[in-house]
């Protein structure tokens, strides 16, 4: 009796523990493979992108092709997130082989956690356009965020630009955004509707550009993820959001109630470059010459809206017109590029502070 | 009598090798993460506890996590009392028809149950829609990304655990001790309170605190139903770890919650006995 009394209390004082684990952070799932090492190219290479449409158009053109040619087994992890690569960086535990980032990553020479991009393997030559090849990183695609919004709504006379965006009295109803990247191009967005001029816009004036927002602040919808912006617009829950545009071209071709404005498009690009302590560098670099070659960094295109990084790689003809470096507008609808530079040397202080003013 | 006796020693020894693996198992799995974390907390001396409790949103999102843990407490205890009461109390088909109910609700990942709500709660939503539909309001009223939506949301999600903690303490309670009152003179009520309630108290405040403590680590159901507006702990760390990729802070915030979640269980303790409250935890696992 006292056996089992204690036995029972051993079971819960487990159950207790794990509770009390429970209440602290949970940690991550592994991920992935443990790569394949040897020489050569051959054994398998992690790719770790995102979810969603993005991933499943990487994973049809690129992935599976560059398999198929090589005889290397490319995988997608979606779990990549830049907490979760630097940390197995530092743990000496890498099981990416190719990740994709964004400049916030630092591609620059000083980031010891990248390998070095191997310009003898990567055509790095042909990357003559604004993205460039940098030290560690490589332009994969060039994506841009557009003003989209619900047609039921507005038929197609919606907001065609930030001025009209942040106009909730002209246009009525809810904004998706994402406030995770602290505004990342939105701040230009709104300092523009503003009626700063472009060459005045950095150092940004961070107040300046919430208080575009302030007014408006009830009606933001803050979102985390580029598939939630179109299920926020699409089922009217929100009249117009901040999208990205390869998702908001999938929607309309599924017949959704969605339209974007290339005005004042907010370009921006994804880069891929290769953890230090990858366990296939070899096949890494290869399928990072893969994607970014002349001959096959347009074939997303087929799958998703966004530009190859290599501003050579050849289109198919049925969605040239699609990328966002087809639709660049010119004077006030220009493109805003977002200043890298800017943004690396400040990121962390304007986090702070939008993180503080959303949840204010 | 030898026989008996062989048995049961070779029970002792399976229950030694089982109670082994499980304390491995808590060493990999909770153990060895916990000390990262409690290490990465102080890779910077305790500037990181420093840096934590001088973050305004840090200090926000803990009152957030508190008025929500009190909040959904008060309310699981008071929907799950007569809800429990009801299933100890009555006949056999209607007792077991409120227990598959509760399971099923019980049994329904968290997170299909934050997207339901969400699908009830949105300004598109089922509520809006029918309140919209008959008149009632022109414009749709602001129900979800508010503190409210993610107390309905947590309450449905955590209520179970308060009901089966009293339950488990009322089908202790015999009945007759209530009808005794009852002869005695007392009215059906002056029964309940008097007798009945005072006994079970200790599954009250067992089931209780087990939700106050599962609120204050909960991510999910705020971050769907509460909005980034509203932040609770689990958000805050989630920020400090993957947006602005300082792990140590964030550790350090993970820190101070298990703190905070072990000072409770010790109040608790003192008061109530741990033993009591554990105990019925076990019930509730083994049922």
């Amino acid at each position: 009796m006292l056996r089992t009394r204690t036995a029972a209390l051993a079971t819960a004082s487990t159950a207790v523990v794990a509770l009390l684990a429970l209440t602290g952070c949970s940690s991550d799932s592994g991920s992935g493979s443990d790569g394949a090492s040897g020489s050569g190219i051959s054994g398998e290479v992690t790719f770790a992108g995102y979810g969603g449409a993005g991933g499943d158009s990487i994973t049809a053109a690129w992935l599976d092709p560059f398999s198929d040619e090589t005889g290397v087994d490319a995988i997608l992890d979606p779990s990549m997130d830049n907490s979760k690569l630097l940390q197995m960086i530092e743990s000496g535990n890498v099981t990416w082989d190719v990740a994709e980032v964004g400049l916030d990553f630092d591609l620059t020479e000083a980031n010891d956690n990248l390998v070095d991009i191997d310009c003898e393997i990567v055509e790095c030559d042909a990357f003559d356009g604004n993205w460039e090849v940098t030290a560690k990183g490589v332009p994969m695609f060039i994506y841009s965020t557009n003003v989209s919004y619900n047609t039921d709504a507005f038929g197609e006379d919606g907001p065609q630009n930030w001025v009209d965006f942040f106009d909730t009295d002209a246009f009525p109803g809810k904004r998706a955004l994402n406030a995770g990247e602290g505004f990342f191009g939105l701040m230009e967005a709104a300092l523009l509707a503003d009626g700063v001029s472009r060459d005045e816009l950095y150092p940004l004036d961070v107040d300046r550009a919430l208080s575009v927002m302030e007014p408006i602040k009830d009606d933001l919808i803050f979102i985390t993820s580029g598939s939630e912006c179109i299920d926020l617009v699409t089922s009217g829950e929100a009249t117009a959001g901040a999208c990205y545009n390869g998702r908001v071209t999938l929607a309309q071709s599924e017949g959704l109630p969605i339209a974007q404005s290339w005005n004042q498009q907010i370009q921006s690009a994804d880069y891929v470059a290769i953890p230090e302590g990858s366990q296939n560098v070899d096949a890494a670099m290869a399928l990072v010459a893969y994607i970014t070659s002349t001959a096959h960094a347009g074939d997303l295109v087929d799958y998703i809206t966004y530009g190859p990084g290599n501003p050579n790689a050849e289109i198919a003809d049925d969605v040239a017109a699609e990328v966002p470096t087809a639709n660049e507008g010119t004077g006030d609808d220009a493109p805003i590029v977002p200043d890298w530079e800017w943004w690396n040397a400040n990121r962390a202080d304007v986090l702070e502070t939008v993180s503080e003013w959303v949840a204010s | 009598m030898g026989r008996v006796l062989t048995i049961e020693g070779g029970g002792r020894r399976w229950w030694v090798s089982v109670g082994l693996l499980g304390l491995l198992f808590v060493l990999l799995a909770l153990v060895v993460p916990l000390a990262i974390v409690v290490q990465r907390s102080l890779d910077a001396g305790f500037e990181n506890f420093a840096d934590a409790l001088g973050s305004a949103s840090f200090i926000r999102s803990l009152g957030n996590t508190a008025q929500l843990a009190i909040s959904t407490t008060i309310c699981s205890a008071v929907i799950g009392y007569p809800y429990a009461y009801a299933m100890a109390r009555s006949g056999r088909t209607m007792s077991r028809i409120l227990m598959t109910a509760l399971m099923l609700s019980f049994w329904t990942s968290l997170l299909v149950r934050s997207y339901a709500w969400q699908v009830i709660l949105n300004d598109t939503g089922l509520v809006n829609e029918l309140l919209q539909a008959i008149g009632v309001i022109e414009e749709p009223l602001q129900l979800i990304r508010t503190p409210a939506a993610t107390l309905i949301g947590m309450t449905h999600i955590l209520v179970p655990f308060t009901i089966l903690a009293i339950y488990a303490q009322l089908r202790g309670i015999s009945p007759d001790l209530a009808m005794a009152a009852r002869g005695l003179g007392a009215t059906r009520t002056r029964a309940f309170w008097s007798v009945t309630f005072p006994l079970s108290m200790p599954g009250l405040a067992a089931g209780s605190l087990l939700v106050f403590v599962l609120t204050l680590g909960y991510y999910v159901t705020p971050q769907l139903l509460g909005g980034a507006g509203n932040p609770v702990i689990g958000q805050s760390i989630v920020e400090q770890t993957n947006t602005l990729l300082n792990t140590g802070v964030g550790s350090a915030m993970a820190v101070l919650l298990l703190v905070i979640v072990i000072v409770i269980l010790g109040v608790a303790a003192r008061f109530l006995g741990l033993g009591r409250v554990l105990g019925i935890a076990t019930e509730r696992s083994t049922r």
